[in-house]
């Protein structure tokens, strides 16, 4: 099937722009202060760097997926380093269900207990992940459009509640907590790096990740100068959920309360998608780890053992939040080390064919 | 926690009907992989929400990286 430049770019910006907006507002504003924009550029900015080295070294191999190319340059080594990659995905995959369910639990359904929530988030994600990379494209085509305008449309609203003031003293940035406040954005971003491991470099342009990073970063920057501004720095700060407490600002008329669900459901489809589209990928992994598995038969298997590990992993939703402290360690080496490692090894063979695999 | 438990087994259940033709042309391997890990998703619910001292793994994990980590408070 062949993947547009667009598709990817709506793809990307789905992948890094869901579960981001969730974990990161807090932890950053509570890092950086008003200055927590400059972590999501500087993030944005490294994130850059390797999905340029991953796009780099996908050149190479022009008909085939960088999960492809290097189980078929490596069979051996390659293939341990998938099985470990395979677990960081599953741990990614539980953390996003998680998030999902604590936080519909928190907000949404008070007294439905957090395993049925997360039941039904994985069962709608595996559903979606047996359609296959047409339903990620058709599911981004249709949200993020609609996301992006619902985005511009709670600035619209919000105008006259922004405070510039809160973002006083503008020019006095405090470089350590922009770096802190780097370390929890970073892992989140760079979640963009799947793209180019499951897209053939055949339909995978560099440009279109690149395009995509900045759109998804600019979002998140929006976003968290909207809370900031509406909600002032201390309390984005000390929320969990600081950007639904932003929406839950939004007032049109006197007459139409709880705007918020309305805002909340144009931006589920994307988390689940993002859960979804994590489970494809941890699918696609195990397909090139284990040619003879079948990936799509392996989705409601993965999908079950995601949410079996969601509920084994963290203790409670401020335990996995608190997690995004030692998240970034982990994140670093599939995120950073491993982009330069395959720019620096990862070349085809000059003599003999490559095999297939996968 | 049996409504988590009875959601799992329906939805396996469920996810067995509709995949029969798969299961039955994916070969060995794929079909005693796709049971095996069911089992072992149900077994990790049970797991968690049976035993009376459940060991979580990020918490061993925040154990072991903490030293590690630049920073533990902001």
């Amino acid at each position: 099937m062949k993947i547009t430049k667009r598709q990817i770019i709506l793809l990307g910006i789905l992948y890094i722009g869901s579960i981001s907006y969730l974990q990161t507002f807090s932890l950053a504003t509570q890092a950086a202060h008003q200055h927590a924009m400059l972590s999501y550029v500087i993030g944005g900015l490294i994130s850059m760097v390797a999905l340029w080295m991953v796009s780099m070294t996908l050149k190479r191999f022009s008909d085939r997926n960088l999960l492809q190319a290097l189980a078929g340059r490596f069979p051996i080594f390659g293939r341990s380093l998938l099985v470990f990659y395979l677990l960081f995905l599953l741990f990614i995959s539980a953390r996003d269900i998680r998030v999902i369910a604590d936080f519909t639990n928190t907000v949404l359904l008070n007294r439905t207990p957090i395993p049925i929530l997360g039941l039904m988030v994985t069962a709608t994600a595996v559903y979606i992940c047996q359609g296959g990379i047409r339903a990620f494209l058709g599911l981004s085509e249709i949200y993020i459009p609609i996301f992006l305008g619902a985005t511009f449309f709670i600035v619209l609203v919000l105008a006259r509640d922004l405070h510039l003031n809160y973002l006083i003293p503008y020019f006095s940035p405090d470089w350590s907590g922009i770096m802190k406040g780097t370390w929890f954005v970073f892992p989140y971003q760079a979640e963009i790096l799947a793209l180019p491991l499951v897209i053939s470099g055949k339909y995978y342009k560099a440009a279109a990740g690149y395009i995509s990073l900045a759109i998804g970063s600019v979002m998140m920057i929006v976003l968290l100068l909207n809370s900031q501004m509406v909600l002032g720095i201390p309390l984005v700060g000390k929320l969990i959920h600081p950007g639904y407490e932003m929406i839950r600002q939004i007032q049109i008329t006197d007459f139409i309360d709880r705007f918020d669900l309305l805002l909340m459901a144009l931006w589920y489809p994307t988390a689940l998608g993002k859960i979804a589209f994590d489970l494809y990928v941890l699918c696609y992994t195990l397909q090139i780890v284990v040619p003879k598995l079948s990936g799509r038969l392996m989705t409601a298997p993965v999908g079950a053992l995601a949410f079996a590990c969601s509920v084994w992993f963290f203790r409670n939703a401020l335990q996995q939040f608190h997690f995004n402290f030692m998240l970034p360690f982990i994140a670093l080496t599939f995120h950073l080390a491993l982009p330069i490692l395959f720019f620096a090894v990862l070349r085809p063979r000059r003599n003999k064919p490559e095999p297939k695999t996968g | 926690m049996t409504s988590s438990y009875i959601t799992l087994l329906l939805l396996i259940g469920f996810s067995c009907f509709r995949d029969r033709d798969a299961l039955r042309e994916g070969g060995a391997l794929s079909r005693w992989v796709f049971y095996a890990v069911f089992a072992v998703s149900f077994g990790i619910l049970i797991y968690v929400t049976r035993a009376s001292r459940v060991f979580y793994l990020t918490d061993w994990l925040g154990r072991v990286l903490g030293p590690w980590v630049p920073f533990h408070q902001l």
